[in-house]
């Protein structure tokens, strides 16, 4: 995927995390997370192609960076979910990475080390500032526009 | 399937919402009766299987679920010393967090390992992410189909079946759109038969949710069987006296290991005391509970005892073993988790035994 369409798609992950800020109620909450993995989906399919490899989890890759997102705009247990959102990050790179590194293509593992590293911050925060959330927003976007 | 029911009881705890005890020991029990049919089936199949890393690693969950269900068991038990039934109660949450992990990473490393060994089609990054999932949908499938038996359903497990359906089918569907091929029938046994519960009618009946449970068994049945196959409807066009008779033998070994095991311990599972998920939501770093204001040294404090100290040894375990064996990707991980595991459970009676100690020396 170009550089342009892997920039749209992060802006697109912060439009769909300020979209579930707004909304409450479970129910309502996983409809509109459905409604991102779809549109997702539509947009992997259409700004790429979806036969090559990398992209198979992008949809996913998104949903994780959104959710990862919204979890610091949560005013309870938000260390545990900021924690369990980037190992959901963790854990769909890591089979990206492994599966690749399986057919002989060139993995990502630099992006890999630095969401685990992320991650393990974070486990040892214990209070996060509004600094501290807006450097964390940063540091995922740089993560997933460098590396 | 054997994982579905522990791996849905592990995320639930972690997640800390709110079950009756006696749901999440059917679900842990439900894993082990599995597990005890995978066992005596591969007896007979003996010949025929290899023991690789993905054996070990499955031996590996289920002596972590056995702990963990035990564990639950005796921590229910009013009979038995209340400071080891509290000090077991305590330990389940931090065995869950290994043991959710480890089921994640087994799932994920056997449908690698078939994607590339064994049908190099799921060769990619996509496919273990949707075992997973499957897993999941169907430890959801069978709570229903167990509450059922126990004459009681949850409400909020329906609701969670019914969501998880759409999510599943759009992930019917994403492989569907990036392999160029898939099981359409299975979509429409495993996703679209589920919506029914948004029918009251279906949903407050129990035969309406037999039906939609049995459903998503049989979609995910008929989804495995193309996974394996490649090839629509095998299952059904290739049905033979042989193989349906296996399948009949597993289920009525599955339901005598269950039902005997559900009548022996019954006096631990009709309590209906809520025991999970209870604990304050506020243990977040922002809104400190009462106790951590309390201050310890840096190794004395209770966190670090129960979950930190295990965790560090058992991922000190998996890089030992990693680096004896070179064997990073396939056993690593569960060994460390065994480690963890093992020193988690092994606390409590180590305290109990302590606190003892000290009583007598007293006296």
């Amino acid at each position: 995927m170009s550089m342009f369409a892997n920039a749209v798609a992060c802006l697109l992950c912060l439009i769909f995390a300020a979209l579930i800020w707004k909304i409450k109620g479970m129910f309502r909450i996983t409809l509109v997370l459905f409604l991102i993995v779809l549109s997702n989906c539509l947009y992997t399919a259409f700004a790429g192609n979806i036969a090559f490899p990398v992209l198979e989890v992008y949809p996913f890759r998104m949903l994780a960076l959104t959710l990862c997102i919204f979890t610091t705009g949560l005013r309870e247990n938000r260390r545990r979910f900021m924690v369990l959102a980037q190992t959901f990050w963790l854990w769909v790179e890591l089979l990206g990475c492994i599966s690749l590194y399986q057919m002989g293509e060139e993995a990502p593992w630099l992006r890999l080390a630095a969401i685990a590293g992320i991650a393990f911050g974070c486990m040892f925060m214990a209070r996060i500032s509004k600094e501290i959330e807006f450097g964390l927003i940063v540091l995922w976007m740089a993560v997933w526009m460098f590396f | 399937m054997s994982q579905a029911g522990v791996l849905l009881s592990a995320f639930l705890l972690v997640m800390k919402l709110k079950i009756h005890r006696r749901t999440s020991l059917l679900l842990e029990l439900s894993s082990l009766c599995s597990f005890a049919v995978a066992i005596a089936l591969s007896l007979f199949y003996s010949n025929s299987i290899k023991m690789d890393n993905d054996v070990y690693n499955i031996g590996i969950v289920g002596f972590i679920s056995l702990l963990f269900f035990v564990t639950h068991l005796i921590a229910a038990d009013s009979a038995e010393d209340v400071a080891l039934c509290k000090s077991l109660a305590k330990i389940r949450r931090p065995l869950a967090c290994f043991i959710l992990p480890t089921v994640f990473w087994v799932v994920s490393e056997f449908a690698l390992d078939f994607a590339r060994f064994e049908n190099p089609m799921w060769q990619g990054a996509f496919f273990p992410l949707y075992v997973v999932a499957c897993v999941f949908y169907m430890g959801l499938a069978s709570t229903i189909a167990l509450l059922s038996f126990e004459n009681y359903y949850n409400r909020l497990i329906e609701r969670f079946i019914l969501l998880c359906s759409w999510f599943m089918s759009l992930l019917f569907l994403w492989l569907i759109l990036i392999k160029d091929s898939g099981s359409i029938i299975a979509f429409v046994f495993a996703c679209v038969v589920p919506q029914l519960l948004f029918f009251e009618a279906v949903r407050e009946n129990l035969w309406g949710r037999l039906i939609v449970v049995l459903s998503i068994f049989f979609g995910v049945l008929l989804k495995c069987d193309f996974v394996v196959n490649y090839k629509d409807s095998h299952l059904i066009s290739s049905v033979s006296f042989a193989n349906a008779s296996l399948i009949f033998a597993g289920g009525v070994l599955f339901v005598f290991f269950f039902f005997g095991v559900r009548i022996l311990l019954s006096r631990f599972f009709e309590n209906d005391e809520i025991v999970m998920g209870e604990e304050s939501d506020s243990s977040d770093g922002e809104m400190p509970d009462p106790e951590e204001k309390k201050y310890y040294s840096p190794f004395s404090a209770p966190e670090f005892k129960v979950v930190r100290l295990p965790v560090l040894c058992g991922v000190l375990a998996a890089v030992t073993y990693g680096y004896f064996t070179s064997d990073w990707v396939h056993l690593a991980g569960p060994f460390g988790a065994y480690v963890g595991c093992l020193l988690v459970c092994l606390q409590p009676f180590a305290h109990v035994w302590l606190s003892r100690k000290r009583k007598g020396g007293r006296k």
